[in-house]
């Protein structure tokens, strides 16, 4: 007997359901679009148990007739997608006819509906993929989905449901879009009994945004609309006044379909160069309006994905809406931003200084020189006990007194040993590269960004145990919903991140003290900065991002700077503590510090 | 235009209009000062929308007009000049400045570009001592923080009623204030906020003004200060001050009194051990008996305490500050002996002289 056996409809049906509905979210996401797609003007969605036992979601859209009523649970049934031709033109959110088939065949579901004014409705039910017959039910216009006992038939599925919480926490955010995408709609929504949002309907985008991202940032919010190729936009953003360390408060809503785009974000990303300090992100909500058939949003089942025709209209299209906000007169003074970690270390004389080679004529005859020797140049410190020809310090003032020495005249240093390595320091390059022997491999350092290292280190650890400036007023900072959620169950990491504050009503917070060591900063973006680092570390001790960005700063500015002629003795210091530091891979600002050559890598240089 | 005037007195003024000049400006005219002579009077105009700044002086006018020229240029080549008198005369769009034998020739842009001050509506207008003015800000302006993300920092506060002037300032962590009675006086009861930049600039100006009177307008959205024949116009801060009589502490559990000159010495001293990056002039203040201790450290870098003698009521305490905080009171007053009120160790600290009026609130440091 064969092994091989098509499998049956009910199995089809559940696994096709798991591309639709991986998670709660996605059957909250699912009914309501539905809703939004049938002209409702008020949703409530109740959700109990993270989604688990009961997703209700009800409006007061059209509703549907007794025949759609029974047609509306059979598979790839929909009622806005007539032929594969229409498939151009499709400009309502859901089209595949998938989502209440899917559903009801991993749950009980549950459809009460009514197109009428009388009270006439009415009910479908679906358990476990067996379609119950309709009955006669009471109902107002429009339709309650109820979806009962998710994943109850596919215990693998159920398994890889999160906690209540996390996924609970997914619909919020889900939610969120939701109703800052549709400020025209009334979204309601409880869990477990409890509010969660309540935002009224034919609410203008300002108060939208406020309700979910708080006053801060609906006070710096700006709006620009363009239009293009038949494009319409309509931008809403803060830079330059506000930017975040991700792009969670970014937010692309298509044709009214809430989307991720990587080209709308580059486009973004784009448009904010040199507003916005560089690895940091505006808010924006994008509303873009296209025609139909220059988009294709059937790219993913979630339809969370869009195909732009032509995506370089679109990105010019963005670019230049929220650029153009910017060269246009006395709206927003677009205050040059600075990197703050920005270096100014350019060497003053990188390559090689012409000055010194005057100096070189003094320089007794070298028995042997090699052609690399000839375009380095190698100092040694004239106080060193280990320098060449003393009386020749003696001439030259102080700062010029450095002798050109090859590493061929150099005498026999004993290597150091330092944390389980053995070095030797053998010279300086270009004023800004060390060489040095590290365990018999070549290994170049570079001085500025090593030193930076140590120091900032150092100040690390002494600023561990920070004091804490007390406040005499202190205002309420009102945080997006999201960033509240967390802080507010993480407030001791808050303290240790360098802020003492406590809740204050529903989504504010009031600062109570501040790291003594901190430097200037805004509020709002500082919490959202400490919850992102929570949510994506939750065990590891946070930074403490007051006084880190602060010392970055400090540290790139008593570091030794390239460019800097270094002694022996100095060279043997910087690199004696950076071979200590713990963390020493990488500067504060992420740059490499150090580049060793093997062995290999010689080889292939030469070709052996 | 054609005119002649004294050349110093010109300088000076320019140099006192140039405070309102925003010399890195996108709008070219407003690096430029406006210049208009009329009836006898050469009027001098900086204006950067934010501040506004007139200054007037004699002149002998041959052809009215006015003009606008670049500001610091200008300042420059009267600068150079030798001789006293310095003329004037425009010729279509470029200013000729002649002085003994000097001859510059300035490009200027037309009057009509530079933008008006703001209109002044529903104001009221009082008078108020150039003293009681400048020992307000003085005493003030210190405490304000106009780099804060929270408006209200970025400006004192005027606080106006019947018979009393209150000058307010804060920045988060300490609040200066001063009190002025005005026996028998008819204010018109106002809460405004004025921009920190404002003050400053009308510190510099006032020590001139000698015991005059200072004619105060405050508007919705600006207030004008005239004085010794300068008028000074600026916008206010718009936005709410918090409830500040909450913050100053009513009752103490322990005082004491310091000779403010040692004080200062002290506390300098004390802070130079703690002037580094993670220390940030953190000192502590320790009140036994009959002394008072100010001591500080820095790791790898020493210690420092420094001891004085003091008059005590009440109980003992340990407290830390920003030294920088307290010399700025120290700074700020003149009386010989200071008084310190305090409770507990996280408690606000009140700082204040016998002379009554003048209160300051500084929130510890939590170590």
């Amino acid at each position: 007997m064969g092994r091989i056996k098509a499998l049956d409809k009910l199995t089809i049906s559940k696994i096709a359901a798991g591309e639709v509905v991986e998670r709660p979210v996605a059957v909250v996401k699912e009914l309501i679009e539905n809703a939004l797609d049938a002209g409702a003007t008020e949703i409530v969605a109740d959700i109990e148990d993270g989604g688990r036992k009961l997703i209700r979601v009800s409006d007061n859209g059209t509703g549907m007739s007794r025949e759609d009523a029974e047609m509306c649970l059979k598979s790839h049934s929909t009622s806005k997608l007539g032929s594969i031709d229409d498939l151009e033109r499709v400009h309502t959110l859901g089209f595949r006819g998938e989502a209440l088939h899917s559903i009801g065949s991993v749950s009980t579901l549950t459809v009460t509906t009514s197109d009428n004014e009388n009270g006439e409705g009415w009910r479908v039910r679906m358990e476990g993929g067996a379609e119950k017959p309709l009955e006669a039910a009471a109902r107002a216009r429009g339709s309650t989905v109820e979806v009962e006992n998710l994943f109850y038939n596919v215990p693998a599925r159920r398994k890889f449901i999160k906690s209540a919480r996390s996924e609970i926490q997914a619909v919020n955010s889900m939610m969120s879009k939701m109703i800052v995408a549709y400020p025209g709609v009334a979204f309601t929504q409880t869990h477990n009994g409890s509010p969660v949002f309540k935002a009224a309907g034919a609410a203008d985008m300002k108060e939208r945004i406020r309700y979910i991202f708080g006053k801060d940032i609906a006070d710096k919010v700006a709006r620009s609309d363009g239009e293009m190729a038949g494009m319409r936009l309509e931008a809403w953003f803060t830079m330059p006044d506000l930017a975040f360390p991700n792009r969670r408060y970014q937010m692309f809503v298509v044709n009214g379909r809430v989307v991720n785009d990587k080209h709308l974000a580059a486009a973004v990303q784009v448009a904010c160069r040199g507003l916005v300090p560089s690895g940091r992100h505006c808010m924006a909500i994008l509303f873009l309006d296209a025609p139909a058939s220059d988009i294709d949003p059937n790219v993913h089942p979630t339809k969370s994905e869009v195909r732009f025709l032509s995506p370089h209209d679109v990105h010019s299209l963005v670019y230049r809406t929220i650029r153009g906000r910017f060269t246009e007169p006395g709206i927003i003074e677009p205050k040059e931003i600075l990197n703050p970690i920005k270096e100014r270390n350019e060497p003053a004389a990188a390559g090689r200084p012409s000055s010194q080679h005057e100096l070189n004529i003094q320089v007794p005859e070298k028995p042997e020189r090699s052609a690399a020797t000839e375009s380095s140049e190698v100092h040694a410190h004239p106080f060193d006990a280990e320098a060449a020809p003393r009386p020749l310090t003696q001439s030259v003032p102080e700062n010029r007194s450095s002798i050109r020495k090859t590493t061929a005249e150099n005498e026999y240093r004993e290597p150091s040993r330092i944390a389980g390595h053995d070095f030797k320091v053998l010279g300086q390059f270009f004023k800004t590269y060390i060489l040095i022997d590290l365990d018999g491999y070549p290994m170049f350092i570079d001085q500025h960004v090593a030193s930076e290292r140590i120091i900032y280190n150092e100040l690390r650890r002494k600023t561990k145990n920070s004091a804490e400036q007390l406040q005499l007023i202190s205002e309420p900072v009102e945080t997006p919903r999201d960033v509240y959620e967390i802080l507010s169950r993480n407030l001791e990491r808050a303290r240790e991140a360098g802020l003492t504050i406590e809740p204050f009503g529903e989504r504010a917070f009031i600062i109570r003290a501040v790291a003594h060591s901190a430097g200037p900063f805004d509020p709002v973006e500082l919490l959202a900065a400490i919850a992102d680092e929570i949510r994506s570390a939750p065990d590891k001790a946070p930074e403490n991002l007051l006084t880190g960005r602060l010392l970055t700063v400090a540290a790139c500015r008593m570091a030794v700077k390239a460019g800097q002629t270094l002694s022996h003795s100095e060279m043997d210091a910087l690199v004696e503590r950076y071979l200590k530091e713990e963390f020493n891979r990488t500067c504060p600002h992420g740059r490499p510090i150090t580049h060793k050559l093997t062995r290999e890598a010689l080889d292939v240089w030469f070709k052996r | 235009m054609k005119f002649f005037c004294s050349r110093d007195k010109l300088i000076k003024n320019l140099q006192i209009a140039q405070r309102a000049v925003d010399a890195k400006s996108q709008a070219a005219v407003l690096r430029n000062v406006l210049m208009d002579a009329s009836g006898g009077k050469l009027n001098l105009v900086g204006y950067d929308h934010r501040m506004g700044i007139r200054t007037s002086i004699d002149c002998q006018i041959d052809t009215e007009g006015s003009i606008t020229v670049p500001c610091a240029l200008l300042i420059d080549i009267l600068g150079v000049m030798q001789e006293e008198q310095v003329y004037f005369t425009l010729e279509d769009s470029s200013m000729k400045v002649e002085c003994g034998r000097s001859k510059y020739n300035l490009s200027c842009i037309s009057a009509d570009d530079f933008p008006p001050f703001p209109k002044i509506e529903g104001k009221d207008t009082f008078e108020m001592e150039a003293g009681v003015l400048e020992t307000g800000i003085r005493q003030t302006i210190f405490a304000t923080n106009p780099d804060d993300h929270r408006a209200f920092m970025g400006g004192v506060l005027l606080n106006l009623e019947k018979n009393e002037i209150k000058f307010v300032s804060t920045d988060g962590h300490r609040l200066a204030m001063r009190k002025f009675d005005v026996p028998g006086g008819s204010l018109p009861t106002q809460k405004v906020i004025i921009p920190t930049r404002t003050l400053n600039e009308l510190l510099r100006i006032l020590p001139d003004a000698g015991e005059e009177k200072v004619k105060v307008t405050v508007d919705v959205k600006s207030i004008s200060f005239t004085l010794d024949g300068v008028f000074v116009t600026s916008r206010l801060v718009e936005a709410e001050y918090p409830k500040f009589e909450k913050v100053i502490p009513t009752r103490a559990e322990g005082q004491c009194r310091i000779n403010r000159t040692r004080m200062m010495g002290s506390v300098r001293g004390a802070s130079i051990m703690a002037r580094s990056k993670e220390n940030r002039d953190l000192i502590e203040i320790n009140v036994t008996d009959d002394s008072i201790k100010f001591t500080s450290s820095t790791q790898d870098v020493g210690s420092a305490s420094e001891e004085l003698e003091v008059v005590k009521k009440g109980k003992d305490i340990r407290v830390a500050f920003n030294s920088k905080y307290i010399l700025d009171f120290l700074g700020a007053v003149e009386e010989d002996e200071v008084v310190f009120d305090y409770t507990e160790e996280l408690d606000p600290g009140l700082f204040h002289t016998d002379m009554p009026g003048y209160t300051y609130v500084l929130m510890p440091i939590k170590v």
